[in-house]
């Protein structure tokens, strides 16, 4: 085995290691300390996947074709990931993402069965000095009232998929 | 293959989709739609290992380890995101590596396949494997 080889294989199992740590850092923001650490080490772990694509290339023939999904998953991965959302804990609410918001009242609301989310997070805001209010029924009954909502470029141009 | 192991299959099967069903919920938990779903699809899985666990006892003797190793993984899971939530993060860490384990060993269990962290067959067989090699 080449040293270029070696170095993939040794490479991917760092990238395994690696996707294990994202899986605990997932497990941490889902209870209350934020997803930062887990966006760096997919980060991370989208930079890794295209070095091992290179070294495959370069040195490991027999395995371009997986370091080639390994690196379209971690794509398809960031894309999942990244599609208009910005996730952010109530917990992860502290004086500074209070601050971010643009001035003004802010409208917190969620809908679902046993979801308090709305009203955690407007209680963290509150308590960082936001004026909060809360939307019953969340956005779909918002918009089954008929009130009007803005749409994104990209939903009006695919008609049914409405985003507030 | 009895009926009692063909229900024990096919079960460890169905677990391993409502294992993989509970990460796309944790998923739809972790960007905004709630946890209560997630949690449970986890309330089911629990009882599946229970089950499994009594129908390898009961027909198919040659996953009873890895039928027992699942349910015991699977109370782990449940301790792991009370204590979670209750006592630290950290333990709430553990449950999303904890939930790859527990799609490994379900895997194990279906196949009745050996588990490599439990000493005795599994160990045995990986020898045997690599020493004809």
């Amino acid at each position: 085995m080449s040293t270029v080889a070696r170095a993939h294989r040794g490479l991917a199992f760092f990238f395994l290691a690696i996707g294990v740590i994202a899986f605990f850092l997932a497990g941490l923001g889902a209870f209350g300390e934020g997803f930062d650490a887990h966006r760096v080490s997919g980060s991370l772990l989208l930079l890794l996947s295209l070095v091992l694509l290179v070294l495959a290339a370069i040195g490991r023939k027999e395995a371009v074709k997986q370091s080639a999904a390994l690196f379209a998953l971690m794509i398809v991965q960031m894309l999942l990931a990244v599609a208009g959302a910005l996730h952010l804990h109530h917990s992860a609410i502290d004086a500074d993402a209070a601050a971010a918001l643009p001035d003004g009242l802010v409208v917190v609301y969620c809908w679902g069965p046993g979801c308090n989310g709305a009203q955690r997070g407007g209680a963290r805001l509150a308590a960082h000095g936001r004026q909060v209010k809360e939307m019953l029924g969340g956005f779909e009954y918002y918009e089954r009232e008929g009130w009007p909502v803005e749409v994104a470029e990209e939903a009006a141009a695919a008609p049914g998929t409405v985003r507030a | 293959m009895s009926n009692v192991a063909r229900a024990h299959r096919g079960l460890a099967f169905f677990f391993l989709a409502v294992g993989v069903i509970a990460f796309f919920l944790a998923g739809l938990g972790a960007f905004g739609e709630g946890f209560d779903a997630h949690r449970g699809s986890g309330s089911l899985l629990l009882l599946l290992s229970h089950v499994l666990l009594i129908l390898a006892a009961v027909g198919r003797r040659e996953a009873v380890k890895q039928s027992a190793a699942l349910f015991g993984l699977m109370i782990v899971q449940m301790l792991l995101a009370i204590t979670g939530e209750e006592v630290s993060s950290v333990l709430g860490g553990l449950h999303p590596v904890n939930g790859l384990l527990i799609l490994f060993v379900a895997h194990q269990t279906a196949q009745a396949l050996p588990l490599p962290f439990v000493g005795g067959g599994a160990g045995g067989t990986r020898t045997r494997t690599r020493a004809a090699v």
